[in-house]
């Protein structure tokens, strides 16, 4: 008997949800392909707009669908204490829970992101300078859904995790904006040279550190806990 | 033999906001059946989610087939088949959905068991959860339970809410799991009629404390109520193992615990005829304990 | 249903003697002849889905009345040596004693009581 059931968990997951999955990869494969039809037929100022809305706004929606429906639920439709009731820890239950959603909103993030810059710079919607703001840019949504995530596995309310979508959307807005208005972003955006400032690298490299900083948060308070249910 | 108790609770203490567990004991061995009796509320299903492993005791130890618990739950857990009221299985997806998944999990999966469990519930296992019947979900959850062949049964309250027939069908079924020596049935009910008929041991819980937890036959052999005539009007004895005294003229009917042969002459040297000698069901029983219980409650609130 | 026990709900008496008084008829009226074994305690228990402890109990009551003999590690089986009668007279004491309680609660004279018992048995 294998020693671990995550792996079992994680395959679970993802037979109840690869139906929702797919339907949002589709929907992104559409968005991509519109965007890229429409650029050079609309001002390139709306083709940015529109394709940050059509590539991100689906992917962020899946990600925030599969941690509802894979986790928020689980408690709220009363499963839990059936999957519980298997040889499993909370650690574990909550370890399977990140495979599954880290991942599949990892794909979506990567593609997207793979997908915006080149959109942005394949085809010229923005001048090279701008690489470390675009960076910026997916990284900040990637760290906000991670801090979604972790609300939503620790508290496991279906409030808590509305509330920390509300909130970490709002941060989101208010990071754009403290990015776009940083001295070297003003500086370097509209130039042809890729230049990476202490400070970039610095918010690159606390971005990075953080997302991982919560994971671990997450695991080593779901270890913590002595009652689930 | 040197096998480990199925189930040791010792002195276990749990503190909610409203309610407290309090020095819960309840041990019993492998092969056996212990029921777990109690009015909503008592704590029934907070001993039997530390017996999971799903809550942890403020203080005092559970063991689990000798697994310390939660820590060894894993461990534990691969020999527990749990089904609760409250469990519910996905909507979306049928009952072989759920029967691979088990499968997939426990390598003591019994594929010919789980068919003729199937046929002898009247489940299809090609029906989605979503239009089962809550019998038929019940059954459902008792199927992927019992088709792992697990040591240990936990049912928390598990013939809530079915029809005759459905709960006829849980109940043949745990006891046909039994067949098997070192298999055994923690479960909780407040219908008394089910732990009367299959359990060995009753233990019975009132305002988070264990009130009584005996071997069956001991137990309800102990309880007998006494229809006494009392012409005089004489005294009662001052014995302490009345539970029940009803007074209507001559005519009284005591209740008593530990009860032995020679307590009608007790009576009868009072200067009582004892009309009758009565033995208890369970029910009877299970209310006696309960009205006990909460009179004691009020005198100690009032002294 | 392979021993044919049915039980009752509505009779008073515990489910211990009821198993009790099953077998005992089926010792009586020779379905089960001396030395027939018996089912495992564990084998009726799941059979008639009542619990171990009130099966092991009736057997322990039954081998105290003589009806049936247990081996450890060979199980029970109907005593060669039983005698039905004594069997009977056991069932008619306590129909006898059932009646002496009631007659007593009703407060019929025991002379009464004989006279009684006595119109049935001519």
């Amino acid at each position: 008997m294998s020693a671990s059931i995550v792996p079992q968990l994680v395959l679970k997951d993802f037979r109840l949800h690869r139906s929702i999955i797919l339907v949002f990869a589709l929907v992104v494969l559409l968005s991509a392909g519109l965007v890229s039809f429409l650029i050079g037929r609309i001002p390139d100022w709306v083709a940015l707009n529109l394709g940050f809305i059509l590539l991100l706004g689906p992917a962020a929606t899946c990600g925030i669908v599969l941690l509802m429906k894979s986790n928020v639920f689980e408690k709220e439709k009363s499963t839990q204490a059936f999957i519980m009731s298997l040889p499993v820890t909370v650690r574990e239950f909550t370890k399977a829970k990140l495979l599954l959603n880290l991942p599949v909103f990892g794909l979506f993030w990567l593609a997207v992101s793979a997908a915006g810059f080149y959109f942005a710079f394949g085809r010229g919607l923005f001048p090279l300078g701008a690489v470390p703001f675009v960076t910026m840019v997916f990284l900040g949504v990637l760290l906000s859904y991670t801090c979604i995530l972790s609300t939503s596995l620790v508290s496991q309310s279906l409030g808590l995790t509305v509330l920390s979508i509300a909130l970490f959307e709002m941060v989101t807005s208010a990071y754009l904006w403290t990015i776009a208005y940083l001295e070297g972003t003003r500086r370097y955006i509209w130039g042809s040279q890729i230049v990476w400032t202490p400070m970039f690298l610095a918010i690159v490299a606390a971005q990075i550190l953080a997302a991982a900083g919560v994971i671990a948060i997450t695991l080593h308070l779901q270890n913590r806990k002595r009652d689930f249910i | 033999m040197d096998l480990p108790l199925a189930v040791q609770c010792e002195g276990i203490t749990k503190r909610y906001k409203h309610f407290t567990l309090q020095n819960v004991d309840l041990s019993f061995e492998q092969g056996t059946v212990m029921g777990l009796v109690g009015p909503n509320g008592a704590g029934k299903s907070t001993i039997m989610r530390m017996v999971m492993g799903l809550i942890g005791p403020d203080s005092g130890s559970v063991k689990v087939l000798g697994h310390a618990m939660p820590k060894d739950q894993i461990a534990a857990k691969r020999h527990i088949g749990f089904v609760a009221e409250d469990m519910r299985l996905y909507e979306g997806e049928t009952i072989a959905f759920h029967m691979d998944f088990i499968r997939s999990i426990f390598d003591t999966w019994d594929g010919d068991y789980a068919k003729v469990l199937l046929r002898r519930l009247d489940l299809n296992e090609n029906q989605k959860v979503k239009g089962l019947s809550h019998g038929q979900r019940v059954k459902a959850t008792l199927l992927l339970a019992l088709a792992r062949r697990p040591g240990l049964l936990v049912f928390d309250e598990p013939t809530t809410g079915l029809d005759p027939v459905v709960r006829r069908e849980v109940l043949d079924e745990m006891m046909n799991a039994l067949a098997d020596e070192t298999r055994s049935v923690l479960f909780s009910s407040h219908n008394t009629l089910d732990v009367e008929q299959i359990s060995d041991y009753i233990t019975f819980i009132y305002g988070g404390r264990v009130v009584e937890s005996l071997n069956k036959e001991e137990f309800i052999d102990g309880w007998r109520r006494l229809r006494l005539v009392n012409p005089n009007n004489a005294p009662l004895p001052a014995l302490a193992n009345i539970r029940d005294v009803q007074q209507s003229g001559q005519i009284v009917t005591v209740t008593v615990t530990g009860y032995d042969d020679s307590l009608p002459a007790v009576f009868s040297q009072a200067g009582m005829t004892v009309t009758a000698v009565e033995r208890l069901t369970l029910e009877e029983i299970f209310l006696s304990i309960v009205l006990f219980a909460k009179a004691n409650a009020k005198m100690e609130l009032a002294a | 249903m392979k021993y044919g026990f049915v039980f009752s709900q509505t009779d008073s008496s515990p489910m211990y003697q009821q198993i009790m008084e099953q077998i005992k008829q089926r010792i009586a009226v020779g379905d089960w002849p001396p030395n027939t074994p018996l089912p495992s305690i564990r084998e009726l228990a799941i059979e008639i889905k009542v619990s171990v402890i009130t099966v092991k109990r009736a057997y322990l009551e039954l081998e105290r009345e003589g009806a049936i003999i247990t081996q450890q590690g060979k199980g029970s089986r109907v005593n060669d040596t039983i005698d039905l009668k004594v069997l009977q007279k056991a069932e008619f004491l306590q129909h006898l004693e059932q009646a002496g309680r009631l007659a007593k609660s009703l407060d019929i004279p025991g002379d009464e009581v004989w006279l009684m018992l006595k119109r049935y048995m001519e």
